[in-house]
């Protein structure tokens, strides 16, 4: 629920109560009001009746047939009034072609019980309608409905126009915000707003994005300008090993020891060259695009690879559709699919099976080889490594996924029917 | 042969020049831009290695001066960053190779022999060892006059030996070599073995003798 909708509705329905309540006190006060003067003139009449009775005079001026009966009703027997509403039939004759009129009407009703001076118990009633009053009562209260109901409807229509208006650039922020990428290198663009509020969130989240990219900068820079320092000192250890093995007064065990220095140099150096890759990925810098043809690229590949494959024993099933060209940066591409060729042969077994698909629309590479070790969603991990081979840099993978995110591609990874089956869809 | 080497690292700039020096290379070092500036100005060359990144200046300003001295003269670029852009860049203003660090003085070596084999005689020279002669141009091979025939990866692997003859060279450099650097399979230099066993016998076959030596596992050295 949005800030503005809550906040809406609390006012809303806090106005409904109060509405609904001074309704109901309204409705009691008025009644209470109207019955009072009623009841006054109703007093009034008994009394007229009461001194007509008295002096003996004639009871006919009055409209409304007062009723004189002698009371043996012991229930009162003191002198009472009771005041009461009640419903009386009514049923006036009508004229012809008219329909008769038939009804319970209200009426206020008085019943005093007197003794007059006489000794004789009357019980007087004295009565009027209350028509004119519920009538009255029902207007005010169809006012105050209609009013409550403009007012509610027109606050909540104004209350809405003029959040919407102070809420749009929150919104419009929120969206930019949510666009944001550390890795864009564009700096967020907010929308200036007039309210405090947000005019502080803007500025806290400009100066957040700010620091993350900064920081984010800084630290792709380390491992790039790392990556590139590291790779003089090897290239010094690698030729003084490269000398040194040119002597010929070495033994069988000398040149064992120097092999494994060598040999970790190259893998540090192999290992060097991969993250200077990936960095490069992540700080972009393969972004001109061109229209490559995924289909020459890859037989290409298979044929630079046809050693590896042949050793291996592996049977290969291509489908390759002819001319499947798609737009962006080679380099890029060409290191996707040789990464993932290169594990579908590193990582299969003797005589196994490579299973290849690629159309314009995706690319699907399956090959036979032992399950993983670890979870697939490790797998494209950084240095998260299915097998222990040393030659594995673990890193093979984490560049196809940065490669996959960059091109907006989705990459799924599944293993099936013993075979790991990898499917990238452009 | 004469060879101006203009790298910063010390260390490095030694190596390099007392691999070449041993096939025969005159070498000069340059350890930075005020150096190597001075002595191209002042002296002739076949081959410059160039590192790009110097102390006080940038590889690229140096090819420039070369290239406008003599055209003809080879250079080789040697950069630590492996960017396309450079490598283009390089190219580009007329330098002949490029090559990225950490390389192998074997690789370095085999590529500037063959550019002075294309600056010098414009790759119309061909190479001989003993019996057996290799033509850079048409690619072809010939033993003891009889044209012998190669597969692509065999022919390479033969004029890397012969470029590094009597020098151990490393599996791994073979196979960056042959497969590029882009191929991450240490593991298995089983392949190596495939074209090596299969280079060996048609030489062989052909009446050569065998000259290449195993080295204990590490390498291969191609010498009498």
């Amino acid at each position: 629920m949005k800030l503005i909708e809550r906040t809406g509705l609390s006012y809303l329905i806090l106005s409904l109560i109060i509405f609904v309540l001074f309704g109901i006190v309204l409705y009691f006060i008025l009644t209470a009001v109207m019955n009072n003067r009623l009841d006054e003139k109703l007093l009034y009449n008994k009394e007229v009746i009461s001194k007509r009775i008295k002096y003996d005079y004639p009871l006919i001026i009055f409209e409304e047939p007062e009723e004189l009966t002698e009371s043996e009703n012991r229930i009162y027997p003191t002198d009472t009034i009771i005041y009461k509403d009640t419903l009386i039939f009514l049923a006036i004759e009508g004229l012809e072609g008219v329909e008769n009129i038939e009804d319970y009407e209200k009426y206020r009703q008085l019943t005093a019980y007197e003794t007059f001076p006489s000794g004789i118990r009357y019980k007087i009633i004295a009565r009027n309608s209350l028509v004119r009053n519920q009538d009255f009562i029902s207007i005010i209260t169809l006012l105050t409905i209609v009013i409550t109901l403009l007012l509610l409807t027109g606050l909540w229509f104004f209350n809405t126009r003029i959040a919407k208006k102070i809420w749009n650039p929150f919104y419009s922020n929120l969206t930019n915000l949510k666009k944001f990428s550390v890795q864009d290198q564009e700096p967020i663009e907010l929308e200036p707003s007039n309210i405090l509020e947000f005019t502080e969130l803007n500025s806290s989240i400009k100066s957040l994005t700010e620091k993350l990219s900064s920081d984010y900068n800084n630290l792709k820079e380390f491992t790039e300008n790392a990556s590139h320092e590291m790779q003089t000192p090897l290239a010094i250890m690698q030729s003084k090993i490269e000398l040194l093995l040119q002597s010929t007064n070495l033994n069988e065990a000398e040149i064992k020891q120097l092999q494994s220095i060598y040999q970790a140099g190259q893998r540090l150096s192999k290992l060097n060259k991969t993250l200077l890759t990936l960095a490069k990925v992540e700080n972009r810098q393969f972004s001109e695009k061109e229209d490559v043809n995924l289909s020459e690229l890859l037989e290409n590949k298979l044929e630079i690879y046809e050693d590896f494959i042949s050793q291996k024993k592996l049977n290969i099933d291509k489908d390759i559709e002819k001319n499947a060209i798609i737009n962006t940066n080679s380099t890029m591409v060409d290191m996707l699919i040789s990464n993932l060729l290169s594990n579908s042969i590193r990582h299969n077994i003797e005589k196994g099976f490579i299973t290849i698909k690629l159309t314009n629309k995706f690319f699907h590479i399956s090959n036979t080889g032992n399950e993983l070790t670890i979870s697939p969603e490790n797998l494209f991990n950084r240095f998260k490594k299915a097998s222990s081979s040393a030659d594995s840099s673990g890193l093979g993978l984490a560049i196809v996924k940065k490669i996959c995110e960059i091109n907006e591609w989705k990459i799924d990874y599944t293993f099936l029917e013993d075979q790991h089956q990898i499917i990238v869809r452009f | 042969m004469k060879i101006l080497i203009v790298e910063d690292e010390i260390e490095l700039i030694d190596s390099m020049a007392t691999y070449l020096e041993n096939e025969d290379f005159i070498c000069e070092k340059a350890t930075n831009f005020f150096d190597a500036e001075d002595k191209l100005i002042s002296f002739n060359y076949d081959v410059v290695i160039l590192d790009i990144t110097l102390p006080d200046g940038s590889g690229i300003d140096l090819l420039k001066i070369v290239k406008e001295k003599d055209s003809k003269v080879g250079v080789l670029i040697v950069s630590a960053k492996n960017s396309l852009d450079d490598k283009l860049e390089g190219l580009d203003l007329g330098a002949d190779d490029y090559i990225t660090k950490p390389f192998h003085l074997a690789e370095l070596n085999s590529r500037v022999k063959s550019l002075i084999r294309r600056q010098k005689f414009d790759g119309n020279d061909s190479i001989v060892f003993n019996e057996i002669e290799i033509n850079p141009t048409s690619k072809e091979v010939t033993i003891n006059n009889r044209l012998i025939e190669l597969t692509r990866k065999e022919y390479n692997l033969l004029l890397y030996f012969i470029s590094n003859k009597n020098k151990v060279v490393t599996k791994e450099s073979i196979a960056e070599h042959l497969w590029g650097d882009e191929i991450e399979m240490a593991d298995s230099f089983d392949f190596i073995y495939t074209h090596l066993g299969n280079l060996r016998k048609k030489i062989k076959k052909y009446g050569a003798n065998d000259y290449v030596k195993t080295m204990y596992g590490l390498g291969y050295k191609f010498s009498e």
